[in-house]
């Protein structure tokens, strides 16, 4: 008879994880005053990503963006693949819902006051509109002009007081305004910190410091694509969950990698043999960064192809399958 | 490697002989302990502590070569989980799966695919490494014809691709041997039916072997026993393709990821011998070639040693190839662009000059925003021992000075009529000491190279020299 083996059993090195990330819950249902359809639960995870044997998993969500204008340099290959995309913010909204998007990201990039400066009237227009058109929790971002995006977010956070949105970016130099809007209207925060552990956590203590709760910080520890730096935010994704399983407090909020940058490169979209076919590429290269970034811990992906989320969630149900989850849909 | 000093000089026979070219024992077990000398050197060490010390400065995974020549692909000696803990020494490598079964024009496709992604990317070429020829045929002639078939027309640079030699029937392994083992295939695959023979073979030709193995336990146990057989170079197959034994069911990714971890850490942490081998994983079939190649990211990415894919879409390949480059960069030591003149489009003698440092991630971002605005100009790229501008002009790595001297001597002065540049916003100070060192006309860019395409529109025209 032939022997099969496995009848010896090796004992695995477990990591016996003292922290854990904490839940941050974005968007309310009706019964909690807001008017989303569910929840989006970030974090709660005690050991790194599909290592179930070890601590609790959860499944990486996924999410896609809106823009309030459609920018000149909004990469072609989306128009085409996504035409909703030119209808409006609202219209946009809707479609990635039927894409499958968990979360919307709406980036108010028409703000910006050097170029289309749309006021904050149109802004929070923009936002109700949105958040009526389509019941997914929802986060806001400004176009990165410090007072512009002070006024803008304000404005946006006590109009959209019960939805428990999350406003962002906000940065290490610029945080007050619109940390003390979310606090004063119930919603949460994402920090951006430049690929660096020590400001994601410095970021996090003024924010806490300042009045923020644990539970309404996200950390975005900023995003490099596949060739432009992805190696950089990859590893420093990884010390910041490992510094967060072993204790630091201050690390322990959930991280969203935001994707739509891989866009930018031009290996994602230029026609060239030994590169492929640039149809199929673009999503490719989108889908690439976020596979790494969720290797490395991410918690939610902010991607700009429908077809990026398509794809990642089915790699993502393979990740997961059969797991014991905590945090699942 | 692992063992501390103070531990080793317990061993040793502290006669302080110095035969070993060391003055003390005590220096001796610090070099040892740092590798920076041999067991060997010490002609007094007992039988016992001479194994003892000898196996435990082994590295904890071995390397294992396949291949010859300019497509020799090394595997393992890994000694991180994390590539920030140091670095990750051997790239995984990427094999396109080929079957005896498939028509001429599909194989021919698939190794065209294999010759066209050869690419160079920050003076590295990233590349398709191997072949995985596999047996579906059943019938050993038929493999043998394949095996030939994919080596006379898979030659790269002169040499054959290396393959991976894919049945469970020693005679068709044989077969296959026959034809390729003077490029150092690797046979796949040893299991507890087969291993005495699939052993044989490696030792008769000198390859090396994968064994396959549902759970770790299974691997540990083939991998001890083929290497009792005289076999020590040795790749660990998860078997993630096919259906498990009492389950029926393929492995997820999810835990196949967590095999390949505990395999990682028994082998680095446990020193865990039998495991400490690097691995290898065959893509599961019935999945689109999008599906593969992010799952095939991720299994790199997560310590597979090779990564066998079952599509040959070059869009799918490429960012793989790209990702792959980035995780194995060491973390160390950063990737640096060659200084000199680079044309961005088709720049004449009136096209735009700028300058920033040769920090890999820096040119990409700059070359890359200044191409998105499609302005052909010329982009310099100095020396800074590969720091990024504001690193390097605070180090003192990126000064005036030596800017007008690169200027001078790196022959932009034939290329251009005008005498302007741009300097990247953050060296703004650099701005009046370069005017002076040198005959330029100093414009100060934007501090993000993001703006680069509206400075150059807006002011170029205005301000150029």
């Amino acid at each position: 008879m032939v022997n099969n083996g496995g009848n010896m059993v090796i004992s695995v090195p477990v990591e016996r994880w003292t922290g854990k990330v904490c839940e941050v819950v974005i968007g309310a249902t009706r019964e909690e005053g807001g008017s989303r359809g569910n929840k989006l639960i970030l974090g709660g995870e005690s050991t790194l990503p599909m290592l179930a044997f070890e601590g609790n998993v959860t499944v990486p969500k996924l999410g896609l963006e809106v823009l309030d204008i459609v920018p000149d340099f909004f990469p072609e290959r989306i128009k085409n693949d996504f035409p909703q995309c030119t209808k409006g913010a609202r219209e946009w909204a809707k479609a990635c819902k039927e894409a499958g998007a968990e979360m919307i990201c709406l980036k108010l990039v028409g703000t910006n006051p050097e170029e289309e400066n749309r006021s904050v009237e149109e802004s929070v227009e923009t936002v109700m509109d949105v958040l009526k058109g389509v019941d997914l929790p929802l986060f806001v971002y400004g176009c990165g002009a410090e007072e512009k995006d002070g006024k803008v977010l304000s404005a946006c956070a006590e109009a959209a007081k019960g939805e428990r949105i999350a406003l962002g970016l906000v940065e290490q130099d610029k945080y007050k305004t619109i940390a003390a809007a979310a606090i004063a209207n119930g919603h949460a925060i994402v920090g951006l910190s430049n690929i660096d552990v020590n400001l994601a956590k410095q970021l996090n203590i003024l924010l806490m410091d300042f009045g923020m709760k644990k539970e309404s910080i996200i950390m975005d520890p900023l995003t490099g694509g596949v060739g432009y730096g992805l190696e950089y935010t990859y590893s420093v994704m990884e010390r910041i969950r490992l510094a967060a399983l072993s204790g630091d407090v201050s690390l322990q909020m959930p991280m969203i990698s935001d994707v739509t940058v891989s866009w930018n490169a031009q290996e994602a979209v230029i026609e060239k043999a030994e590169f492929g076919d640039a149809k199929g590429r673009g999503v490719l290269w989108e889908a690439t960064t976020a596979i790494a970034t969720i290797n490395a811990g991410a918690d939610l992906v902010i991607a700009r192809h429908p077809s990026t989320i398509k794809y990642l969630r089915s790699v993502i149900s393979n990740m997961y399958a059969k797991m014991d989850l905590r945090g699942a849909k | 490697m692992g063992l501390a000093a103070l531990e080793i000089y317990k061993h040793l026979p502290k006669k302080n002989c110095m035969e070993c070219g060391v003055q003390t024992c005590l220096a001796f077990a610090m070099a040892l302990s740092q590798g920076k000398t041999q067991i060997e050197k010490c002609p007094y060490l007992t039988e016992s502590a001479r194994e003892y010390l000898g196996s435990a400065s082994a590295p904890p995974m071995k390397l294992v070569k396949i291949g010859k020549g300019v497509h020799e692909v090394l595997l393992g000696e890994e000694t991180v989980m994390f590539r920030h803990e140091k670095t990750f020494y051997h790239q995984g490598a990427i094999a396109l799966l080929i079957k005896d079964t498939m028509s001429k024009d599909e194989i021919d496709r698939i190794i065209s695919n294999a010759k066209l992604a050869r690419i160079e990317r920050v003076g590295v070429l990233m590349k398709v490494d191997m072949f995985g020829v596999m047996c579906s045929s059943g019938d050993v002639e038929k493999y043998a014809e394949c095996v030939r078939y994919v080596q006379d027309k898979g030659v790269i640079d002169g040499v054959p691709l290396p393959m991976v030699l894919m049945s469970e029937k020693p005679e068709v392994i044989d077969g296959g041997l026959k034809i390729t083992n003077e490029y150092r295939p690797l046979i796949h695959g040893a299991t507890f039916d087969n291993y005495k023979e699939m052993a044989g073979l490696a030792k008769k030709y000198k390859c090396p072997l994968v064994v396959r193995g549902e759970d770790i336990e299974k691997l540990s146990e083939l991998s001890e026993k083929v290497k009792r057989e005289g076999v020590d170079e040795i790749i660990l197959d998860i078997e993630y393709d096919s259906a498990i034994g009492n389950i029926g069911n393929r492995k997820s990714l999810g835990d196949a990821i967590s095999d390949l971890t505990k395999i990682r850490r028994l082998a680095l942490k446990k020193k865990h011998k039998a495991l400490g081998y690097p691995t290898m994983v065959i893509m599961q079939d019935g999945k689109c070639y999008e599906e593969e190649s992010l799952e095939a990211s991720s299994f790199l990415m997560k310590y597979s040693g090779i990564v066998v894919l079952r599509h040959a879409e070059l869009d799918a390949i490429f960012p793989i190839l790209v990702m792959r480059q980035n995780i194995f960069t060491d973390p160390q030591k950063p990737i640096q662009v060659k200084p000199g003149i680079y044309e961005i489009g088709r720049p004449n003698e009136d096209a735009p000059v700028l300058i920033t440092t040769n920090f890999s991630l820096t040119y990409f971002c700059v070359a890359s925003d200044i191409d998105n605005a499609k302005i052909p100009s010329y982009l310099l790229v100095i020396d800074t021992d590969g720091l990024s501008v504001l690193t390097a002009y605070a180090a003192g790595k990126w000064t005036a000075e030596q800017t007008a001297e690169f200027l001078q001597k790196c022959g932009i002065e034939n290329r251009v009529k005008h005498r302007s540049i741009i300097i990247p916003g953050l060296v703004a100070r650099m701005s009046g000491k370069l005017a002076e060192k040198s005959s330029w006309n100093v414009l100060v860019g934007p501090k993000e190279s993001a703006a680069l395409g509206a400075y150059i529109k807006n002011e170029w025209a205005k301000k150029k020299k």
